[in-house]
């Protein structure tokens, strides 16, 4: 499958996304959800960092930095939960700019 | 203080309906607060409903038993305080068992999905709405959520409760109805009280409660509020990348008001929780908040409010309504007031109103709906024109 998050983009909260706080994590429901999709701690730490625009290597950089984990690792561990956010439409991507040609 | 009447000239049909209950003030009236039946359970909950402000109640030292705890959640679920118990376990000021807590989080999950679906019930609502041109104000549970309470997960609520200006109504529960799919659960009693005298009319929407509301609360009191005023401002709340308007602080603590003193019967404990948290987060004028009361005619409600908030949440923590609990009710004012205590208020409320509703022909528009409501609404209940003065009937003369 390919990589949908390939060429480093910028990632947010959806700004029609809602969420709620709950004991053992957070609650997200995207327009696209017919019901919400439950992140679990420590995965809702992806959720609080994306209330400010990242790029997916920040994002992993972050984690790794935080939790001690290897990049690598990090990157195979949220990617699900950042699939299925971006197919409930929670997530939005911007692709960056490409440097003008010289 | 002046002394305020609600309308100096009221129809001497109404009058002496309205006396018929009146007369007989010893009528029995409706406990304060219903009691778990078990102090500690007591003690736990008012605990809750003072959580976090000064002066509130201590939370017990260690884990509770597991029959309190189920005793607590099942008040909790009920009385809408579920969200207290998740701040205070997150504030290390409740203590649970493994198991306990594995429950709370199960019931207070449900519920932040059932909000969250809400929400977006409320966004689909406004642009509808913002369409049509129809203002409104978010009311009640989500609003108080997102406006008062430090983190919306931590009140929860059942219905999505919007505020309608009258000349609106109509329109909005068409849409409500028409364009979004819903079920009216109960037709208004004739055609065209609700947006002149009605209090609210709840469309259901999958498994979702529209509550839309005219007014604060149903009867006098909900009559003589200057409704116009409620619109005229509003605060902000950001939802879904939306700006939706609450009520503003005047107006929500007045709000809160009316919904702890004649909300529910007895009255649940998160609408004194949002009354205490609303006077300890919002920025309000004293003196224009009584004057505004006054000028609603609603001064026994507020005192009412004030007296059940100390009672059940203890003066320490009530700081602010004790002034409120001794302010002068004009005696129109208590006698109106009554016609919400008696276990007849079904019958009762609708009498009182024909006191403040202003102008014969509206008091006769009122009256016939009331005392002869549409045949789709008796059908909705089951009831016939004759079994529903028959009732009626039985209930005043048995309670008022």
């Amino acid at each position: 499958m390919a990589d949908r998050f390939a060429g480093d983009p910028v990632l947010a909260q959806a700004l029609e996304a809602l969420s709620r706080k709950i004991l053992d994590g957070i609650l997200v429901l995207g327009p696209g959800m017919s019901e919400a999709l439950h992140i679990s701690a420590p995965g809702d730490v992806i959720w609080s960092l994306l209330r400010e625009p990242l790029t997916v290597s920040d994002l992993v950089t972050n984690l790794s930095e935080s939790y001690g984990v290897s990049s690598e690792t990090v990157r195979a561990q949220i990617q699900p939960t950042l699939d299925a956010l971006l197919d409930g439409g929670a997530l939005s991507v911007t692709p960056v700019a490409s440097p003008p040609p010289l | 203080m002046t002394t305020l009447h609600v309308d100096e000239s009221p129809g001497l049909f109404a009058q002496s309906l309205v006396s018929c209950w009146l007369l007989s003030a010893l009528a029995p009236t409706v406990a304060v607060m219903q009691s778990s039946g078990d102090p500690a359970v007591d003690a736990v909950l008012k605990a809750a409903v003072g959580h976090g402000l000064k002066g509130g109640a201590s939370w017990p030292v260690g884990p509770v038993t597991d029959e309190v705890f189920d005793r607590l959640l099942e008040i909790a679920l009920q009385d809408r305080l579920l969200g207290v118990l998740v701040e205070a376990v997150t504030d290390g000021a409740l203590e649970l068992r493994p198991q306990q807590f594995t429950q709370l989080l199960s019931d207070h999950t449900r519920w932040q999905a059932h909000a969250l679906g809400l929400e977006r019930l409320l966004l689909l609502v406004a642009d509808r709405f913002g369409a049509a041109g129809i203002d409104f104000r978010v009311l009640k549970g989500v609003a108080l959520a997102h406006v008062v309470y430090s983190d919306p997960s931590w009140r929860v609520g059942a219905d999505l409760d919007l505020l309608i200006p009258s000349d609106r109504f109509d329109d909005a529960v068409g849409i409500g109805v028409n364009d979004l799919g819903g079920d009216q659960a109960l037709p208004e009693l004739r055609s065209g009280f609700d947006r002149e005298f009605g209090k609210e009319s709840l469309v259901c929407i999958g498994p979702y409660e529209l509550d839309l509301h005219r007014t604060f609360v149903t009867g006098p009191f909900g009559l003589t509020i200057e409704l116009d005023d409620l619109f005229q401002a509003g605060t902000p709340m950001s939802l879904g990348g939306r700006e939706l308007l609450a009520f503003g602080p005047l107006h929500q603590l007045l709000h809160a008001c009316y919904n702890t003193a004649l909300g529910d019967y007895p009255v649940r404990l998160c609408s004194v929780r949002d009354l205490l948290l609303c006077r300890d987060r919002l920025e309000v004028d004293f003196d224009e908040f009584v004057a505004t009361a006054e000028r609603w005619h609603g001064t026994a409600v507020v005192r009412r409010a004030a007296e059940l908030v100390i009672d059940i949440a203890g003066p320490d923590v009530a700081g602010g309504f004790v002034e409120l609990a001794a302010l002068t009710v004009p005696r129109r004012e208590a006698w109106l007031l009554r016609s919400y205590l008696t276990p007849a208020r079904s019958y009762s409320r609708p009498l009182a109103s024909l006191a403040v509703i202003k102008g014969a022909r509206a008091r006769l528009r009122y009256a016939s709906a009331v005392l002869a409501p549409s045949t789709t609404y008796l059908r909705s209940r089951g009831w016939t024109r004759r079994s529903h003065f028959g009732r009626a009937v039985r209930r005043l003369r048995r309670y008022g």
